[in-house]
């Protein structure tokens, strides 16, 4: 048996995922947040069936790809738990109605109940009840109240096989279901929903914007730098690195084995950025440099996604976007690609028109660093001082727009309209919060650790065959004449189609000056994205539309990086 | 401060941006008018939508957000240089993008 969660977008069907699963989903406070889908299972009456958590939608006929997805899964469920907002119950009941037009059992959670008594609503439940003639449960998700009752009485759901009725009949339904269930008592405005208000406008926005981004930044930056000035350098310097070096010790100093697991000593130490073996530079870049970056990046990212702020950023630069052949909405995607492209390039389902996913995803993977990438980018970069930083961060900036500019003009058809519902601000849960942030911490260890050790053993033993001495002569031409770095270089941009991060160990050693640095990073960070992303860039544009992006990709960074050697 | 976020009230600020942000719409003097589009609505009037003068597929994902003729709605804001309308439609904020909030009309209370 098949249970499906649907509702509107942002209606917290993703924490009644979590609750009754117990599966861990990344929620948030903004429409869109579930693009694919997760699945789960669950006990009920002894009989273990699955649960799926649909991605939210506005009705039954899809207007974006996650909408489609919607309307998918609905075919082959057994039976639909229809979330919905108590505090926006007119518009949620729309999906309601037409899922009960449909022979499926529906049941219905009034979710968000906790904030109706404050926002003055009371609504009938018994009546409402009666007249949909499905079970319907009031819930708080986010505390769990009401889950258990909504669990059992998921066996009473039904279908009442309304009549099918077309959008202003099924609207009259609405109003005269409404007249009779809910009263809303008239209350003043609450300085939430001012501040609410004053995110919307220019005059106030923008400088809201600009102090909530600037805060970010600065917080990211001391925390992440704190963690590895204070937690992760100390760890590894006092403690992990003599426990290396009594193995080096034991190994011989020297030696195949040596040298794949302890890698190079540099003046008969061991440098965790260069030395390049698995237990040394494989462990120390991606839980010493790239770790750090990732908690707090999403630590910050965490705290806006459930305040709500988002998409009232995406409302503020909708103009600009519009510009490079999107609407504001894709900032949300563009942001989460600073931490991974991967589920970057996923949230750009979002998006309603295929020219958009094209362009957004595209722009994301040569545009938007990723965490591995800031890694790289302030390990190396940031020793020669911020001013070089902020020349690689400017330049993929600019990278950014100008291509968005170029592919707004050469790509055919044209940019839907920004149309979102921008969610109240709430305060976050901390518990929902360190969860998300856990699980995401988890991913990037999960998937980045293996691929960054097997990198570099594959490294180490492709160093002792010299087949990147091969691959350096045949590339030099192009490393060296347009990029103007050492012909070593193409070493950290094959070796960065694996991973950005275990590049800033091939760099390293290079003794490359400031400028062929911030040449070195940008194209790494532009050129070929990681595996992981390739792969997600090849299943969400298909094979065709992923040559056209690759093909962009290499033209670009072949200019780019040659003016910027030009110029530097 | 009214003509913060709006236009209409302070002088400078009408100068600067309504008239050219609407330019093409300046035609017809619309402060004396019932039913305006959302574009020329002032920050906090509110009314009732009358008419969604838009192609099928944005009538649509209008009427299934909700706003569709007989809608209340209160104008919150708009941006500048041909930005979304924001508008808050019961407990609901929601922003419009300039291309579809002209061809929304509203009349005002």
């Amino acid at each position: 048996m098949k249970i499906l969660l649907m509702g509107n977008p942002n209606v917290g069907k993703s924490v009644v995922f979590s609750r009754i699963t117990g599966v861990r989903v990344i929620a948030s406070n903004y429409p869109g947040t579930t693009v694919g889908f997760s699945k789960g299972s669950m006990k009920l009456a002894e009989e273990e069936v699955e649960v799926i958590d649909v991605p939210g939608s506005y009705s039954l006929e899809p207007t974006s790809k996650a909408e489609e997805v919607a309307l998918e899964m609905l075919k082959d469920g057994d039976l639909v738990i229809n979330i919905i907002d108590a505090t926006n119950l007119e518009r949620n009941l729309y999906l309601a109605l037409e899922l009960l037009e449909r022979e499926i059992p529906v049941i219905i959670a009034l979710n968000i109940w906790d904030d109706t008594k404050h926002r003055g609503i009371t609504i009938d439940v018994e009546k409402l009840e009666q007249l949909l003639g499905v079970p319907v449960v009031p819930t708080a998700a986010i505390t769990g109240q009401g889950i258990k009752e909504l669990v059992n009485r998921i066996p009473e759901a039904t279908s009442p096989s309304m009549p099918v009725r077309t959008h202003d009949q099924r609207w009259v339904a609405i109003g005269s279901i409404i007249a009779e269930v809910q009263t809303i008592i008239h209350r003043h405005h609450t300085w939430v929903e001012r501040l609410e208000d004053a995110s919307a406008r220019p005059f106030t926005g923008l400088p809201i914007a600009a102090l909530v981004l600037g805060i970010s930044f600065l917080v990211i930056r001391f925390i992440g730098e704190g963690l590895i000035g204070y937690v992760f350098e100390p760890l590894f310097e006092k403690l992990w690195a003599p426990l290396m070096m009594k193995l080096s010790v034991l190994l011989g100093s020297g030696g195949f084995w040596h040298d794949i697991l302890i890698g190079k000593l540099l003046d008969g130490e061991i440098d965790f950025f260069q030395s390049m073996g698995v237990l040394t530079t494989g462990l120390y870049i991606p839980i010493g440099a790239v770790l750090p970056y990732i908690f707090s990046f999403y630590l910050v990212l965490g705290v806006l996604e459930d305040l709500g702020y988002l998409p009232r950023l995406a409302v503020l630069i909708d103009n600009v976007m519009h510009r490079i052949g999107l609407h504001g909405y894709a900032i949300i995607p563009s942001l989460l690609g600073l931490g991974c492209n991967v589920p970057a390039i996923m949230a750009t389902r979002i998006l309603e028109s295929r020219r958009e996913r094209f362009i957004a995803a595209t722009l994301i993977s040569i545009g938007i660093p990723c965490a591995a990438a800031h890694a790289m980018i302030f390990g190396l970069v940031g020793a020669q001082g911020g001013q070089y930083v902020a020349m690689v961060y400017g330049t993929l900036f600019v990278v950014w727009i100008i291509l968005g500019f170029i592919l707004n003009r050469t790509v055919k058809g044209f940019s839907p309209e920004l149309l979102i519902e921008i969610p109240p601000y709430r305060l976050p849960s901390w518990r929902a919060l360190l969860q998300k942030l856990w699980m995401r911490m988890y991913g990037f260890l999960r998937e980045a650790l293996p691929i960054i050790l097997i990198a570099i053993f594959v490294i180490g033993i492709l160093y002792t065959l010299g087949v990147f001495d091969f691959i350096a002569n045949l590339t030099a031409p192009v490393v060296s004449g347009i990029f103007g770095l050492p012909k070593e270089g193409v070493v950290a941009i094959v070796i960065g189609f694996l991973r950005k991060d275990v590049a800033i160990g091939m760099l390293a050693p290079l003794a490359l000056s400031a400028g062929q640095l911030v040449v070195g990073c940008v194209v790494l960070s532009m050129f070929f994205p990681c595996i992981a992303t390739f792969a997600v860039l090849a299943r969400e544009l298909g094979v065709k539309r992923l040559v056209g992006a690759t093909a962009i990709m290499i033209t670009a960074t072949v200019v780019v990086g040659g003016l910027l050697n030009l110029i530097l | 401060m009214r003509g913060v976020g709006g236009h209409g009230r302070n002088p400078f600020f009408d100068r600067l941006f309504a008239h050219g942000k609407h330019r093409r719409f300046q035609r017809v003097d619309v402060s004396q008018e019932k039913q305006l589009s959302l574009v020329h609505m002032e920050a906090g009037q509110s009314g009732t939508v009358v008419q969604i003068a838009g192609w099928s597929g944005m009538v649509r994902r209008l009427n299934a957000m909700g706003v569709r003729p007989g809608s209340r709605i209160t104008k919150v804001g708009s941006m500048f240089m041909r930005g979304p309308v924001t508008i808050r439609m019961g407990q609901t904020q929601m922003a419009i993008g300039f291309g579809m909030a002209r061809r929304i009309f509203v009349e005002v209370d």
